[in-house]
């Protein structure tokens, strides 16, 4: 360190009060504490748990073929249909529409993936993708008959993805900025889009590598080594994690100890994310969200996912009982209902005679409203109690939230009424 | 023997569980790293509680560190998870507008004298979050671009845009507190 940089090290370190020199005496005892309770900790763990782990992670590559091998079963029984993304397909706006359903739905998928609520630890299975820069995956989502694979290359913070049965269509999202560029190579038009409102969101990469460094501090996980399976004739180590109500299924190549799928599967969801790959000399040039030449800008405004919130999220919960539904509300309101609402979003916007201007309107703000769920800013849980309920029905409570900051629940009632209501007088 | 040398001693012995090489590295990079979280946590009295996980952490992963001459970058990245956790939990994490990718040349950068590291840190406070974070890193450790971008999680391109950026709003933020 150059003397000017020292000097300056140290001229910062005091004007915040902090002595350059060392730690205080408090500090080091504090330190010293926590030092020998793990140095302890880690001694007495290492006849059980510790040993367990490095039987898990250690050296999982060097093992030797183990249990039968399985042909891999791509197929999904969780019931998710695709046809969503082929219905809003059909006008330069609804193309946007979709985009953002895209984006919105892989979103809710993503960031449901365990990590603040499970208890895992993957240890050196995924330590290698912690310095990746970049990626490459494809998602499946649905049953392999009709699954949809939306593509992404990830490089940063921004993504290219590509989706299986929205042909000719790019879309390139920046997570820094915030815009998504949806590009029509059909049609050679560029539409751009600002995501408002949407806070921190990592891609799935840099999520992945939160979740491993969340995992590692983990003290309970339950993992289960399956040995070497079979994909497409190539053998994988197989690892299944447990934690809470998540379970995340590993495939890793034996030869490069990365891992090439996960699926992950929670109470509302199941993804499966396939052919991954780290560290792609990826051209920049195709994560640019400049609008390529010859290519016409649709003005498409921005989508502000503040005003959502909760008077978006009624507007949700009215589309879904009045059009989906045709006047009642749904069973459940998880990622799994959502994607799954396709073909009947389509019957009902012909039953309400909806022109596809309508329809796309309609799209757009039940993808908008619906993100109260998941960008939730209240405290604890919401809850949803809309089963068998009517729209119009005044006297049940069907959705009910304490706000941030609040003493008081919002409480929505099946006429999409709202009501402040104390915490001794919630519904049951 | 370089320092940098001996801090991937530092860190092997770590990895030993050697209890004397925690203490150092702790005594080493405490100072260092409470500066960086204070810059990023901009003070709610969490600071000792987050200092804390990090080192809980550094205990318990040190011995995944492969390259020990990365240790800067691994241990701010620690840093910088522990306080962006507590902003999700917080829910108070608030995106800043973030000036577009420029190309800079490193010679029309304002230099700091050391002399006036008291003004420069008034005035680091009134930068915005994602700058006052890139020159924390490169005034506190001399980081390299591509290092405080493996911290931070961004290119290299946007960290020589940041701190290009940056070092500007501080010279004319001195300029002005000292008018």
């Amino acid at each position: 360190m150059h003397n000017n940089d020292k000097k300056l090290l140290n001229g910062l370190l005091k004007a915040d009060g902090i002595d350059p020199n060392g730690v205080s005496n408090d500090e080091r005892a504090v330190f010293r504490e926590m030092l020998d309770e793990q140095l302890k900790s880690k001694q007495s763990k290492s006849d059980s748990r510790v040993k367990s782990r490095f039987k898990y992670f250690k050296s999982p590559f060097k093992m030797r073929k183990m249990g039968t091998k399985n042909t891999y079963d791509a197929g999904i029984k969780s019931g998710l249909k695709p046809e969503i993304w082929r219905i809003i397909m059909k006008s330069r706006i609804t193309k946007l529409a979709a985009a953002a359903m895209i984006f919105i739905a892989i979103l809710l998928g993503i960031n449901s993936f365990p990590g603040s609520s499970s208890s895992l630890v993957f240890a050196d299975i995924i330590q290698p993708i912690l310095n990746a820069k970049s990626a490459s995956m494809d998602m499946l989502i649905g049953p392999k008959e009709s699954q949809v694979k939306i593509h992404d290359d990830i490089l940063g913070s921004r993504i290219r993805r590509t989706v299986s049965n929205v042909k000719g269509t790019d879309i390139i999202i920046d997570l820094e900025e915030m815009k998504m560029l949806a590009l029509s190579h059909t049609e050679k038009t560029a539409t751009t889009v600002k995501l408002e409102g949407l806070g921190n969101i990592p891609n799935y990469l840099k999520l992945l590598q939160d979740t491993v460094v969340r995992m590692q501090d983990a003290e309970e996980f339950k993992v289960e080594n399956q040995g070497l399976k079979s994909i497409d004739g190539h053998d994988y180590v197989v690892f299944v994690a447990v934690g809470g109500n998540d379970t995340i299924t590993i495939w890793c190549d034996p030869k490069t100890a990365l891992p090439v799928r996960i699926k992950q599967k929670t109470p509302n969801m199941l993804i499966i994310c396939d052919n991954l790959q780290f560290d792609i000399a990826f051209d920049e040039s195709k994560f640019s969200m400049d609008v390529p030449e010859g290519y016409t800008v649709a003005d498409a405004g921005g989508i502000d996912f503040k005003k959502g919130s909760e008077s978006g999220f009624i507007e949700s919960l009215r589309i879904w009982a009045e059009i989906i539904e045709d006047g009642h509300f749904p069973d459940s309101i998880n990622l799994q209902d959502i994607v799954k609402i396709g073909p009947k979003f389509e019957k009902g916007m012909k039953r309400a005679g909806f022109t596809k201007e309508q329809s796309a309107q309609s799209a757009m703000k039940f993808g908008q409203g619906i993100v109260f769920i998941r960008f939730f800013k209240g405290q604890g849980q919401w809850h949803y109690a809309g089963k068998g309920v009517e729209l119009g029905d005044s006297s049940r409570p069907i959705f009910w939230y304490q706000p941030k900051d609040s003493e008081t629940w919002r409480v929505i009632y099946g006429d999409l009424t709202v009501e402040d209501v104390a915490p001794e007088n919630l519904p049951e | 023997m370089e320092f940098d040398e001996q801090l991937e001693k530092l860190v092997h012995r770590c990895q030993d569980g050697e209890k004397a090489a925690f203490e150092r590295l702790f005594e080493i990079y405490q100072p260092r790293l409470r500066y960086y979280v204070r810059r990023l946590d901009s003070g709610d009295g969490h600071t000792d509680d987050i200092l804390q996980d990090i080192w809980l952490a550094v205990f318990k992963k040190i011995h995944k560190l492969k390259d020990t001459r990365s240790l800067g970058v691994w241990l701010y990245r620690i840093a910088r998870n522990r306080v962006y956790d507590g902003f999700r939990r917080k829910d108070r994490f608030v995106r800043m507008p973030e000036e577009d990718e420029i190309p800079v040349s490193g010679t029309d950068e304002p230099v700091f004298d050391a002399e006036d590291a008291e003004a420069l840190h008034k005035a680091m406070e009134r930068l915005k979050p994602q700058h006052r974070e890139v020159l924390t890193l490169c005034f506190i450790e001399q980081m390299p671009y591509q290092s405080i971008a493996d911290v931070v999680g961004c290119t290299i391109g946007t960290v020589r845009s940041r701190i290009f950026y940056a070092k500007h709003y501080l010279r004319k933020e001195m300029e002005i507190q000292s008018a």
